[in-house]
């Protein structure tokens, strides 16, 4: 298709950008230390993995300030059972979308790993795996203890309602630990 | 790795692994796009708005959730949260960008495309009459968020550009009707 960039071999492409946005580019990488391939990659990936959802589902984006207002002002019971029926429709709907299987694994690795910091719904997220699929999870955020709570409870229930898991969390101002053990 | 030429349309020559670029390629292809047209969408797409999420630590949630807070929450509430969302983003990306404010702009650089891509409404459309300007927004959330989204809007383009403006409300579409100063 004319447009189309020209391809020098498999993974070297050439494309025509728009006006001011190849010198936003190069200044926003110089700005975070990388490349511009570097940032045109993490850009297209970032696209691959996210963007066509986002097209179709079109989330809402909430600054933090405004997010820890909405907490505040809406009960626990509510967000943990929106949380609930928003995870049942999300997670198969991803997991569909990048061919991958609805294992205990994946679930882990990419619904909470990949996804769940870049949308912000905790800021770190670490997990120690062993042989057996028994994991510990850690989330830090930074909304405070009825967050912690709304996450521990959904995220629970989600595992138990999937897998023939216990699960068992602490949960504190702004971290959540949750360990998962095959039954 | 990278060159650019200093041209009004640079071109970017980039390292990129099959995969990512296959994926591109069906994508441009369904949506009808050339490929350097779609990655062109995504790289504004990024500067523009994700850049802002992701340097303001912004919380993207599925509109199921946001569906079930607007049920809850008292209109009042909801008016003054979303004032807060639409007046912060505004403010951010036009001083970031250098955008003055004007209506064009406000249309271009906002009502097409950041207020569409934060999720406040889906679908937008601007059509001019002969005295004034007409802004349909079209939404998924009922009545309720069309009367909220009525109120922030004319209260943007009141505070930022000095314009009145009237609205008419349905259940899934806001049209405003912006007069000329």
């Amino acid at each position: 298709m004319r447009g189309d960039p020209k391809f020098s071999n498999k993974t070297n492409i050439t494309i025509s950008v728009d006006g001011q946005i190849g010198d936003e580019i190069r200044q926003y990488a110089e700005k975070q230390g990388l490349s511009t391939n570097s940032l045109v990659n993490k850009i297209l990936k970032d696209y691959v993995m996210f963007g066509k959802y986002f097209q179709d589902h079109i989330p809402v984006v909430i600054a933090p300030p405004i997010f820890s207002h909405l907490l505040g002002e809406v009960d626990e019971k509510i967000w943990i059972k929106s949380w609930e029926i928003a995870l049942g429709q999300v997670t198969p709907e991803v997991f569909a979308m990048h061919n991958l299987e609805p294992s205990l694994d994946n679930l882990v690795r990419y619904l909470l790993g990949d996804i769940g910091s870049r949308v912000g719904i905790f800021d770190k997220f670490t997990f120690h795996g062993d042989d057996s699929e028994n994991y510990k999870l850690v989330m830090v955020h930074k909304y405070g203890i009825k967050w912690s709570r709304v996450l521990a409870t959904s995220f629970s229930n989600m595992f138990v309602k999937a897998f023939p898991v216990k699960v068992t969390t602490q949960v504190s101002a702004n971290t959540l630990t949750m360990e998962i053990h095959k039954k | 790795m990278v060159k650019a030429t200093q041209r009004k349309k640079p071109n970017i020559t980039i390292i990129s692994d099959a995969k990512t670029l296959n994926e591109l390629k069906k994508w441009a292809d369904l949506k009808g796009l050339s490929m350097n047209a779609l990655i062109n969408e995504v790289l504004t797409k990024n500067i523009f708005f994700y850049r802002y999420v992701s340097e303001h630590d912004c919380m993207i949630i599925p509109s199921t959730i946001y569906s079930n807070m607007i049920d809850v929450l008292p209109e009042k509430t909801l008016v003054d949260l979303v004032n807060r969302i639409i007046n912060e983003m505004v403010q951010s990306i036009f001083l970031h960008n250098n955008i003055s404010y004007t209506l064009d702009n406000m249309v271009k650089f906002y009502f097409e495309n950041i207020g569409m891509w934060s999720g406040l409404y889906n679908i937008f459309k601007r059509y001019s009459e002969m005295s004034s300007t007409n802004l349909v927004f079209e939404h998924k959330y009922g009545i309720k968020w069309s009367k909220i989204i009525a109120q922030s809007i004319s209260s943007l383009l009141k505070e930022t550009l000095n314009l009145s403006s009237e609205h008419k409300i349905l259940p899934s579409t806001v049209i405003l009707q912006v007069g000329k100063r």
